[in-house]
């Protein structure tokens, strides 16, 4: 490639990369700001002193339960993504080693509940939460979550199962394996990475859920971090810095497992919605 | 052979389960409450037919939200589906380190939408935001712009940062389809004496038709209803002013206690939303012949 359009490639690149990762820096540079220094105006865009003690303040604060937010959001993100991946396996199952009647009505109706918006679902699912007597509690955020990553995490998982040849397991039940003995001991474990793809993106869709988290939970100790994150913006007088310390937190988990997914996502989609 | 005709079904048993209890019931039961004048806490509410419905049209703050909602969407795909393309094109190149880049540029889609959505309220407040400073530093503005608080502005400001957020997946749609497109399309091209414009339009877009389909089909689903960032930034205000046809449904039910208005205005979005997808769908069975 010629040298000067290298080097227009890199130059686009380069400032348009820094427009578009700026505001995860700026969040980042204000959580290593302390109070002090949070209205200090101008504000400045090079970190001129590092301080820890705006995470120190997070953990501290009298009327933000940090520490049991993490709980209650990890706790739902790991069940959702647990039961998540047990009842998409079967599904996923289904969909790509069988052929049967209404196979692709079955397929169709999944995809059709990614459609759906939540704002709609979440009104009757508030209603009938609070009549069973499950509201505030983090198992009814965990059963509305797993539904809405059901249909993407299916697709994953079929796009995962399709891509391993039947043959394998044809091969295990002439030895006398049975059919689910095959699917057991030879697709599951061939398809691993497929599965703790599929795990991982229920779990970062748990992790940053809100409407249903904020909707189903009422009470401080049992809301999830994006919830009690946006207990901050509600007063004006806030530790700024401790709000970013806060989101610097929230955001890490999700943005570690969403690097090692990402070549996952890239080859699921190119999977789905390439036809070549 | 009996025994193993039942299997498939005895494996789709749970996702069926949790599809009906979760997501069927809910869907009977909200489209059931738009037929009556429901209110949270009143017990044994009247019926009142498509009173709730009738009451949309002449509702000026519904003819308001679809209208923002129609803009919103509108502004957000087309500025998602032109940068996504450029960056996609950039990034598809045989430069060195475009892994790097393209990680990073995928970065926004990743974190929270509650986390994007505080960051970004920062950067807009008008005495202390990043973005008055840099504007007024520079000498293009003189006073504080209300980027969140006025009427004009709230509309465009929030569609801003939905596209921050957002713009990742177009990346990778198109990334996918650009690396599905055969090298020899392009050679030959290049023999016909295209130039890089030609070729871009003549073989690079055709070969991403499909792919772009798609990507418009799953945007719109996902704007259309999007509620996260434009509830935790403004609340559908000031004055409505940035309250989509989503936002509306959530206000109605859980500020103002309208359940049962709330369910048709959540009911006409769940229409809507179907309507275009079908069309969707329609035009791109049409297109696949000439694929």
């Amino acid at each position: 490639m010629r040298t000067y359009k290298r080097v227009w490639i890199y130059s686009i690149l380069i400032v348009v990369t820094t427009i578009l990762f700026f505001p995860y820096y700026w969040m980042v540079l204000n959580s290593f700001l302390f109070a002090e220094s949070s209205f200090v105006y101008p504000p400045s865009l090079i970190p001129k002193n590092i301080q820890f003690g705006s995470y120190i303040a997070l953990f501290k604060d009298p009327i933000r339960p940090f520490s049991q937010w993490i709980l209650n959001t990890f706790i739902v993100a790991i069940t959702t993504a647990i039961l998540c991946i047990i009842v998409g396996t079967f599904t996923a199952l289904s969909l790509s080693r069988f052929r049967y009647r209404g196979k692709l009505a079955v397929g169709l109706s999944i995809l059709a509940v990614r459609m759906l918006p939540r704002v709609l679902l979440v009104i009757p699912l508030f209603v009938l939460i609070n009549s069973i007597g499950l509201l505030n509690k983090l198992s009814s955020l965990i059963i509305a979550d797993l539904t809405f990553a059901l249909p993407l995490s299916i697709w994953m998982l079929k796009g995962f199962f399709d891509s391993i040849p039947r043959e394998i397991e044809e091969c295990a039940m002439i030895d006398g394996c049975t059919r689910i003995g095959a699917f057991l001991r030879i697709l599951v474990p061939l398809s691993a990475p497929g599965i703790a793809a599929s795990a991982m993106y229920a779990f970062i869709f748990a992790w940053n859920e809100f409407i249903n988290a904020s909707t189903f939970l009422s009470s401080s100790d049992k809301f999830t971090l994006s919830v009690g994150l946006r207990t901050y913006i509600e007063q004006h007088s806030v530790a700024y810095n401790e709000m970013m310390a806060a989101a610097v937190l929230t955001t890490l988990p999700v943005v570690i497992l969403f690097l090692i997914l990402q070549k996952y996502f890239v080859a699921g989609i190119t999977a789905g919605a390439v036809k070549g | 052979m009996k025994k193993k005709e039942y299997q498939p079904y005895l494996l789709l048993l749970p996702v069926i389960l949790v599809l009906i209890l979760i997501v069927g019931a809910p869907l009977v039961k909200v489209f059931q409450m738009s037929f009556y004048n429901l209110f949270l806490g009143r017990p044994n509410p009247p019926f009142t037919g498509f009173e709730n419905y009738a009451r949309l049209i002449s509702d000026a703050v519904f003819r308001k939200a679809l209208l923002n909602s129609a803009v919103f969407t509108l502004f957000c795909i087309v500025s998602m589906v032109l940068i996504g393309l450029g960056l996609s094109l950039l990034v598809n190149t045989k430069i060195r380190g475009r892994t790097i880049f393209r990680i990073l540029l995928l970065l926004p889609w990743a974190g929270p939408m509650v986390v994007a959505s505080i960051v970004w309220l920062r950067i807009y407040d008008p005495q202390f935001g990043l973005l008055n400073y840099l504007l007024r530093a520079t000498g293009l503005v003189q006073k504080n712009i209300l980027w969140l608080q006025s009427p004009s502005l709230a509309l465009a400001s929030v569609i801003v940062v939905t596209v921050w957020k957002f713009y990742p997946i177009a990346m990778l749609f198109i990334l996918a389809g650009l690396q599905g497109i055969p090298e020899e399309h392009y050679e030959a091209a290049a023999i016909d004496g295209a130039n890089a414009l030609q070729s871009f339009i003549f073989v690079t877009l055709p070969g991403l038709r499909f792919v772009l389909l798609t990507l418009l089909v799953f945007l719109f689903i996902v704007i259309f209803t999007h509620f996260d960032i434009i509830f935790i930034m403004t609340e559908g205000g000031p004055m409505h002013a940035s309250e989509t046809l989503a936002i509306m449904t959530y206000l109605q039910a859980f500020k103002f206690f309208r359940f049962g208005y709330s369910a048709a205005i959540g009911i006409t979005l769940l229409v809507l939303t179907s309507m275009a997808t079908l069309v969707f769908f329609y035009i791109s069975e049409v297109q696949k012949p000439a694929q």
